[in-house]
């Protein structure tokens, strides 16, 4: 089972399905990788990634599997297995693959990343449409040139950050801002030494994010070498080109999509470029090995107000004072362990149609994330929401309903000051009253 | 002189006083003492009948609102007495507390609703005190609270004939109370909403309407502050049950103002309403639901403002009565200059404070009732109901039949002579027609003034009759006729004392007229019973129809699906349906719903209705915002039920409109009218009601299959839905469940 599937929360009903499922670090331990190779001899030319992925698959606990294009096709290769699936995770360093296991390969791994499932994809100018599909799929789209007659794959241009002059060897440094979630500060001092097929990001795609993105001088000639001029090429030029795509799907599975198998090639990994670094931290995003997050422990209770403090009730008064806590740990691939998560940016909102307010967690000596909510003046049912939502790291998104009730009708305050008067002029009149009955009654 | 007659259809109690000093005159004293103890044992006899004629009539009451268990079962009916009856299990459950306090948070999601302050209690907190009753004080283990509610209403219809009849007593005689009641028992239109099983407010509320009346009329009739005290209780029971009690709260004034205007001011009218006007809005306060409304909102002005002009009538008599007559001149004018420029401060400060508010603190239901018009130009949601229509001039004479025709002669004969009472009877029919000509649901408050004033006209019919067929008696040539012995004494009696000689018609007309009423009357309650049986007994939860061979089929496709509801999604999965079937499924699914029948906020239901005529795609987004899980929606087209969300589609648009500009009615009317075949308009057959009416039905009846509502071919016969799934059909396509999917995990790119 893929671990990211573990992680992923019901949204409804504020249930949290932790504890339906098996706890993920077990499967966490099962992990098995699959790598295929291309035709040619990426054995030897891609032999840098091979090791470090062997290695840090050893190191973890996992297995990893390497085979050629061709035998991984055949239908003899179990990929996918009476609906059981032979691997967790898939790196496919083969841009010519039509097939896997017998299957087409864009219908066979949609479902593998369905599942859950984590895929790195690698184009290049000679990818197959296969390919190309599967990353439409996965929401990355490679640009496609309009040239008639020609190669469909046009790789992306930039005449002044390139290295040596090659126009389509470029040095890019449009490194996404992920706070070190999928590429450390170290893999950013360095250009990324980059040669492919460029590719795009729908602007209204919230899973897919450009993890390395174009120069502003760089662009793919759609025409004959040149920019056509039409309306809505913007997609073809500057930092609208998405170099290295990370998409991350609601159920937690990841795909790195880039159209560059050349990146990942010994040939780029120099003392000048980050490409060790960028394909070390790529891989080990896309294998769960980091950033990998788990959210457990929800709770509220009461802090001040109607009922007992320090409990957790099922309704509340509006206007009471609560207590929000709530665990979020982050796995640990060296020591094999899930560890309290470092960053302090979690929130939580306490909603009815619209966050009726919404308050960063502070987070104790522990690890726990506690906030101090005051219930709003309004009654309704409500839902605390914690919704953490960054790049590179696993989607938090827990909700639990909690409704607020008014007032019972003992519970107003009596006796307020303000009412005085009301109170005075009800008690003379009853006076006057008695006095005036007793005046018709007793005197003629 | 106990009075009264020894017929039940006679009218009068007064003619055996006035016939008293004849006999005294021409009898010897030992004759006058034996005509008193023969009426003292025929008043006997008179009074046993009388009774027995009461407890019957109590009983058909209660008898006659029985078949729809007898052809049905026990089961609550249609869609408000649902969630009173949820109301009532809790309040039997966890006490009236837990309920005064109740705050909803399965039902206008995510709002809540706070029950107790937005709730009439006193349908359900009578349902629980008689279940306490029963179960605690009676030990009776297998009574159920639904029993109990079921049974609300028949026992209530009862009540009301009994109160009916004390009250036209009070008016006009026994014969006529008699008649008013029997009438009142067996009205259609009271059968329709009283049925056992319609647990609604309605039920005791006309129980209430008619016993308040009762009593408020015999506090101005004996001037006891004790029954206006009593009346003022009864007017508190009726607000503690039904939003109808400004009709009483209205009424009673304009009969007060009457009474001035035509001179008959006395101290017992200035008892009687004083007491009850005051210690009514009292009372009427204390009640969450009304609060400051009672003093606040134009609906309760009038008692106020007659109350006030009742003071200075009083007072003006007063001094007329102590004062020399120079100076009661001087004092008058004196209090006319200052009353008139004291009231035209109190009335400038009653005008600003109305013209805060847009609707001059009148609600908009009642403006509808002012302005027939406003409801539909301003207020959809009032409009859209189908008790709030006009309502056809047959549903007068169907729902009321014999009674409509007498009420006209009732209004006459009450003119004969013009007491408060009858007055009161005047004023109550007049202006209870005129309301029920606005609105379907006030047929209820036509019904029993109707019925009593059916009752005094019957009544004076056969006491014409009777008396002529009894004066006719003793000529030779009629003596032969068979009669009872009792009749031919009486006609003696009658015949030897009477002098008037008012309103005789020959003998043979009047025994004509006679078998002629009876016949009436008979007809009458045929057809009553033949309307509560067939008409008015059906829950509309479980519909019947008859097969071919005479045989009865039952449509159970509500509670199919509200149960598929209930055992297959999560407890708490929200629904989304339109709002008529909100009560039913938190009652009968028991899951959250987002607006019920309680449309106390017209927005959140103009959400529901926008996205129901959104597209799919919008559509979905507005569900998901509001956290729903499944949405259902009733379709008719497979077995011709009309009431489907289909024909109740526009209100939707309109009301939807009324609050988002981006609706508009016109974009969803084809070409003519609103239509859904071919020719439909295409932003119709794109709505997500439309889909998910239609989806997959032409796989059912053909694609050129029909749709048996609107019999059309239907307009677009291949619906795909790419962000609902169907989750369950009943079996005759009457209820259909949709799921809303979640996103997807994976955006594609385009």
């Amino acid at each position: 089972m893929g671990i990211m599937l573990v992680l992923m929360l019901v949204l409804v009903c504020g249930q949290s399905v932790i504890a339906a499922v098996p706890d993920p670090t077990s499967l966490h331990q099962a992990r098995k990788t699959l790598v295929v190779l291309g035709a040619g001899a990426t054995e030897k030319t891609h032999s840098g990634l091979l090791a470090s992925l062997r290695t840090r698959s050893d190191g973890h606990g996992g297995t990893m599997e390497v085979v050629k294009s061709k035998e991984a096709a055949a239908k003899s290769f179990h990929f996918r297995k009476w609906d059981r699936w032979s691997y967790d995770s898939l790196v496919l360093l083969a841009p010519d693959l039509t097939h896997l296991g017998g299957e087409k390969l864009a219908g066979v791994v949609n479902d593998f990343v369905l599942s859950g499932r984590s895929v790195m994809l690698t184009g290049s100018d000679e990818m197959s449409s296969e390919v190309r599909d599967l990353a439409k799929l996965l929401g990355v789209s490679f640009h496609e040139s309009f040239v008639d007659g020609g190669s469909k794959n046009t790789r992306v241009l930039d005449f002044f950050q390139n290295d040596g002059g090659h126009a389509e060897q470029i040095l890019a440094t449009g490194y996404a801002d992920d706070a070190g979630a999928i590429l450390s500060d170290a893999a950013k001092k360095k250009p990324l030494l980059w040669s492919g097929v460029g590719s795009s990001l729908g602007d209204d795609n919230p899973l897919a994010a450009g993890a390395v993105r174009a120069h502003s001088t760089s662009f793919c000639p759609t025409r004959k070498g040149f920019m056509s001029k039409k309306k809505g090429m913007g997609r073809f030029v500057g930092a609208q080109i998405s170099l290295v795509s990370v998409v991350q799907a609601r159920n937690n599975a990841r795909a790195v999509v880039t159209g560059s198998i050349d990146m990942l090639s010994d040939a780029s990994r120099r003392p000048e470029t980050s490409n060790a670094a960028v394909c070390e931290d790529l891989t080990d995003w896309v294998l769960g090995y980091k950033s990998l997050l788990r959210q457990r422990d929800f709770s509220h209770a009461l802090v001040e107000g109607q009922g007992v403090p320090g409990q957790t009730q099922e309704v509340y008064r509006i206007k009471d004072k609560l207590r929000v806590t709530t665990r979020v740990e982050e796995w640990s691939a060296a020591k094999q362990a899930w560890l309290p998560f470092g960053r302090e940016d979690l929130q939580v909102e306490f909603t009815m149609l619209d966050p009726h307010l919404r308050k960063t967690f502070s987070k104790d000596l522990q690890g726990t994330y506690v906030a101090d909510v005051t219930a709003p003046d309004v009654y309704g049912v409500f839902k605390f929401v914690v919704d953490y939502n960054r790049v590179g790291y696993s989607y938090i998104h827990f909700e639990e309903q909690v409704p607020i009730r008014p007032y019972r009708h003992d519970e107003y305050e009596r006796f307020i000051v303000a009412a005085y008067p009301y109170y005075a002029s009800i008690f003379s009149t009853m006076g006057a009253f008695f006095l005036f009955g007793l005046s018709v009654l007793y005197t003629k | 002189m106990a009075g009264g007659k020894g017929k039940s259809s006679s009218g009068g109690r007064d003619h055996p006083v006035r016939a008293e000093p004849q006999h005294g005159s021409s009898k010897t004293s030992n004759q006058e003492k034996a005509q008193v103890t023969g009426n003292e044992s025929q008043s006997g006899i008179a009074s046993t009948i009388e009774t027995v004629s009461l407890v019957l009539i109590a009983a058909v009451a209660f008898a006659i609102r029985l078949f729809s268990i007898v052809k049905y079962e026990s089961v609550i009916h249609e869609f408000d007495p649902y969630f009173n009856y949820r109301v009532t299990q809790l309040a039997s459950e966890k006490g009236v507390d837990a309920f005064w306090n109740f705050f909803d948070d399965r039902t206008w999601y995510p709002l809540g609703r706070v029950v107790g302050g937005t709730i009439y209690p006193g349908l359900t907190l009578t349902a629980t005190w008689i279940h306490w009753f029963l179960k605690a004080a009676l030990k009776l283990h297998p009574v159920e609270v639904k029993d109990v509610c079921v049974m609300i209403g028949p026992l209530f219809s009862s009540f009301t004939a009994i109160s009916t009849y004390l009250m036209v007593r009070q008016i006009k005689g026994r014969g006529a109370g008699l008649l008013a009641a029997s009438f009142v028992a067996t009205i259609p239109s009271y059968i329709s909403r009283s049925v056992a099983g319609s647990y609604d407010n309605e039920s005791v509320a006309i129980f209430a309407l008619t016993n308040t009346f009762y009593l408020y009329l015999k506090s101005i009739d004996t001037g006891s502050m004790f029954w206006g005290v009593a009346a003022s209780l009864s007017y508190f029971y009726m607000v503690s049950s039904w939003g109808g009690y400004t009709f009483i709260i209205n009424l009673i004034p304009i009969h007060a103002l009457a009474l001035l205007i035509i001179d008959k001011f006395n101290w017992k009218l200035y008892t009687g309403y004083s007491m009850f006007i005051v210690n009514g809005t009292v009372l009427a306060m204390v009640l969450p639901v009304i609060g400051f409304n009672a003093v606040e909102t134009s609906e309760h002005f009038s008692g106020f403002f007659v109350l006030a002009l009742m003071n200075g009538v009083a007072l003006v008599k007063y001094l007329k009565r102590t004062l020399t007559r120079e100076a009661y001149k001087k004092a008058f004018r004196l209090f006319v200059t200052t009353s008139v420029a004291v009231m035209g401060v109190v009335s400038l400060a009653v005008i600003t404070f109305a013209m805060t508010s847009p609707t001059l603190r009148w609600s908009g239901r009642s403006l509808s009732l002012l302005d027939p018009t406003y409801a539909s130009k301003y207020i959809p949601i009032i409009a859209s109901v189908s008790e709030h229509q006009a309502p056809s001039w047959s549903s007068f004479v169907n729902d009321l039949r014999l009674a409509i025709i007498l009420m006209a002669s009732g209004i006459v004969s009450c003119f004969r002579p013009l007491t408060a009472g009858s007055l009161f009877l005047v004023i109550w029919g007049v202006l209870s027609v005129y309301f029920s000509a606005v609105m379907v649901r006030l047929m209820l408050v036509l019904a029993p003034a109707a019925c009593c004033l059916a009752g005094i006209a019957m009544s004076d019919l056969l006491e014409v009759l009777c008396r002529s067929y009894h004066l006719a008696q003793p000529k030779p040539e009629d003596a032969g006729r068979k009669e009872d012995g009792q009749a031919r004494r009486r006609g003696r009696r009658r015949n030897s004392g009477s002098s008037q000689q008012r309103g005789t018609i020959p003998r043979p007309l009047a025994l004509l007229g006679i078998s002629g009423a009876i016949f009436a009357l008979s007809y009458h309650l045929f057809h009553c019973s033949f309307l509560g049986g067939e008409g008015y007994s059906s829950p509309s939860i479980i519909l019947q129809s008859r097969t071919r061979d005479g045989g009865v089929y039952i449509f159970d496709d509500y509670r199919e699906g509200y149960s598929w509801l209930r055992e297959n999604t999560d407890y708490d999965a929200k629904v989304a349906s339109w709002w008529d079937y909100g009560y039913q499924t938190t009652a009968m699914a028991d899951r959250t719903v987002l607006v019920d029948n309680n449309t106390w906020n017209n927005t959140h239901i103009a959400t529901v209705g926008r996205a129901m005529a959104s597209p799919e795609e919008s559509a979905w987004k507005q569900f998901r915002a509001l956290d729903v899980d499944y949405v259902f929606v009733i379709f008719g087209g497979l077995v011709g039920y009309s009431s489907d969300d289909i024909n109740k589609f526009l209100w939707m648009v309109r009301i939807g409109g009324g609050v988002y500009g981006d609706i508009k009615e016109r974009d969803y009317i084809g070409e003519g009218y609103y239509r859904i075949d071919e020719k439909a308009s295409p932003v119709m057959l794109n709505t997500l009601m439309y889909k998910l009416s239609y989806y997959r039905f032409a796989e059912t009846v053909g694609r050129d299959g029909q749709d048996r509502v609107r019999n059309t071919k239907f307009g677009n016969p291949d619906v795909k839905l790419t962000y609902f799934r169907e989750a369950f059909t009943s079996k005759h396509w009457m209820i259909r469940i949709y799921e809303v999917l979640e996103e997807p995990l994976l955006e594609q790119a385009h």
